[in-house]
């Protein structure tokens, strides 16, 4: 048997207001993400049209070399940098504020191409010398 | 699987970058922005952008390994059209004592040698390129 329950007019107009509102946003929202992922595939689309992707070897091995330049630079590697960078030991780099985010992120990048790809810094090295 | 992650979300910020270009400088030539392929296998992107009155913003995102949208490191760091710094995100985990941590921001320009750069709690609650952008849209450019 259903129950039957009274609910004041104000409250009802009160949800519903809210609820209208959130509604707009909702639908405003969701076709703002469904023109951007439209412009996403036209944008890849077009990339993939004009440009030759590069292999993750040569990814692998353009992040090496910069990572290689901070090492040289920073006299310092880059285990040892990430350990000692996020722990605060070392703080950022007065005259280039950026450098060491750039090397944390391109450091954990290359770690993680060399467990994806089985990469090795010893075999870049190998492979670079005569 | 999570390649196609990595590279949905890298053309998700390269849209969002385009479509951004009442503020953004996208014709300049400080503007850059990691390659599809960079991103994908680095996992990461690295991204400088020009804003129209000179400020500019640097972006440094390492994605979450699964592929699935969520900065698991990032800093971003905006500065004015002078250089000076005006704020910057960053997830770095050397401040347990912010109550956000690792998640926290600075603000205003790096102090000079021997002064602290305080960290405070993040004003974001979860952190994206958008998210971002979005912010330094609505506190400096309306």
């Amino acid at each position: 048997m259903p129950t039957t329950i009274a609910i004041p007019d104000e409250l009802v107009e009160q949800v519903k207001s809210v609820t209208g509102m959130k509604l707009d946003q909702f639908l405003i929202d969701a076709a703002h993400r469904q023109v951007r992922q439209i412009r996403a595939r036209q944008l890849q689309a077009e990339y993939e049209r004009t440009h030759r992707r590069l292999t993750p070897r040569q990814v692998y091995e353009r992040t090496q070399a910069q990572i290689v330049a901070f090492e040289l630079k920073y006299k310092l590697s880059s285990d040892q940098f990430l350990q000692d960078f996020e722990a605060g030991v070392i703080d950022e780099d007065r005259d280039d504020w950026v450098a060491f985010y750039r090397w944390r992120t391109m450091a954990y990048g290359l770690r993680r191409m060399e467990k994806e790809y089985g990469f090795t810094r010893e075999a870049q090295a190998r492979r670079r010398s005569p | 699987m999570a390649a196609d992650k990595f590279e949905a979300y890298y053309w998700d910020i390269y849209a969002i970058i385009f479509e951004s270009g009442d503020t953004l400088a996208l014709g300049d030539p400080a503007f850059s922005l990691s390659d599809v392929d960079t991103a994908s296998k680095e996992q990461a992107i690295h991204a400088v952008l020009p804003f129209r009155d000179r400020s500019r913003l640097y972006a440094e995102i390492l994605l979450a390994e699964d592929g699935e949208a969520i900065e698991e490191r990032y800093a971003y760091i905006y500065y004015d059209a002078g250089g000076k710094r005006i704020l910057q995100y960053d997830n770095r985990s050397h401040h347990p004592e912010i109550p956000t941590h690792p998640h926290h921001m600075r603000k205003g320009p790096i102090p000079a040698p021997g002064e602290k750069d305080r960290a405070w709690p993040t004003d974001i609650e979860f952190v994206t390129f958008e998210i971002v952008l979005k912010r330094i849209r609505e506190r400096f450019f309306l």
